[in-house]
């Protein structure tokens, strides 16, 4: 009995970073968890706040802004909390469908996705306090988060390049 | 040896069903807990007719007239004594907001008296009293006092897509009530400035010019 991800089954960069995400999106969930129970938590510095901060602050910036904007309009941390939870398990599956078989879409997607990730890193080291609310360490501790998503993710295109355009790593 | 495949997406799952329970006892209980013991406050603005009701009874905003005869004329947490002020049939104060687990919003409403209607004027600003040449002082930029900003996280994540800075400080702004507009701005002040009162509520608005 092995709990837990299974690296002998060769995971692909992209299988790596998607789960690099849905930790990410875990982090936070932890301190709105323990709040109703101990509400004191919110007042001061623990080890709780500082894995929100980074949690919020290495998700992709569009999802961290509309966490905020939910927030803002629910008046309710559960609409945030569960909101990120779905998205990481909604990305989860869809990147197991699409990130295996069908070669083309594989492309497409690590293509997209490090897209994105690049632009996110431009927004956010350009101007590097841009409608930050966070502390600048954690800022950059989400850079080096993407740039390793990033990386991994064109790992995978350099790989799929190299065999020729024939076998994309983990389509099989 | 058989190994079982237990994914990221379980894990996910696994987390929302178990949140989902624990959120709907914890914060359920918290709110059945609050009811548990009457509270009926009911503070009459200055010598006005009108007044702010703090109650788990009736609901709480803003009421006309007396303790036991009145009518509800808008329905909300607002603030009463300094944080409140009738002018022409118009009622400037400020309106409180908690979230599921505590946090308090803070926006500053002028309220229409005789329709009920409510207008936001400023969103994350608190308005701290009537300088002594009439204008309204409001400190604008920032959540509200209690939530501590520079410590509690959920209050950064709240200012992450608003107009609060908590890098920048907040500001002070005047605001004419008759004309309906911001008259006089001070930038860049702290957020827990101590004697906020003395610098910008007891002076008339030429002295903090000056």
């Amino acid at each position: 009995m092995k709990f837990g991800i299974d690296l002998r089954k060769k995971m692909t960069g992209a299988d790596i970073a998607v789960i690099i995400f849905q930790v990410v999106s875990l982090l936070p969930a932890f301190y709105v968890f323990v709040a109703p129970g101990y509400m004191a938590i919110l007042s001061k510095r623990n080890i709780l706040s500082v894995l929100f901060d980074f949690g919020i602050c290495a998700l992709p910036r569009w999802e961290a802004l509309l966490l905020s904007f939910g927030y803002r309009l629910s008046s309710s941390e559960m609409l945030p909390y569960f909101f990120a939870l779905f998205i990481a398990l909604f990305l989860g599956i869809a990147a197991k469908r699409c990130l295996r078989g069908n070669v083309k879409l594989s492309v497409a997607l690590h293509c997209v996705f490090s897209a994105l990730i690049v632009i996110d890193l431009i927004i956010r080291v350009l101007p590097f306090g841009f409608n930050s609310q966070f502390a600048f360490a954690y800022a950059l501790a989400a850079v080096a988060v993407r740039l390793v998503c990033l990386l991994l993710l064109a790992g995978d295109l350099i790989a799929y390049k190299r065999s020729k355009n024939t076998v994309f790593p983990n389509t099989q | 040896m058989k190994e079982s495949k237990v994914s990221m997406n379980i894990i996910l799952v696994i987390v929302i069903f178990v949140s989902a329970v624990t959120f709907f006892i914890t914060v359920k209980m918290t709110d059945v807990a609050s009811t548990l013991w009457a509270v009926n406050s009911f503070n009459r603005i200055g010598e006005s007719e009108y007044a702010v009701r703090y109650s788990n009874i009736s609901p709480n905003g803003i009421y006309k007239g007396s303790e036991n005869v009145n009518s509800l004329i808008a329905e909300g947490n607002f603030s009463y004594g300094d944080g409140v002020f009738v002018d022409n049939n118009m009622l400037y104060a400020n309106e409180y907001t908690l979230t599921d687990l505590g946090l308090e919003l803070c926006s500053v409403v002028k309220i229409d008296l005789e329709t009920g209607e409510k207008t936001t004027l400023f969103n994350d600003a608190e308005f701290m009293g009537k300088c002594l040449s009439g204008e309204l002082v409001i400190a604008d930029g920032y959540a509200s006092r209690l939530n501590k900003p520079k410590i509690n996280s959920l209050c950064r994540l709240y200012a992450l897509s608003g107009e609060i800075d908590f890098h920048k400080q907040a500001r002070v702004l005047y605001f004419d009530a008759e004309k309906g507009k911001t008259v006089f701005t001070v930038e860049s002040i702290s957020a827990n400035k101590k004697r906020f009162n003395s610098t910008f509520v007891d002076k008339t608005l030429q002295e903090v010019r000056g």
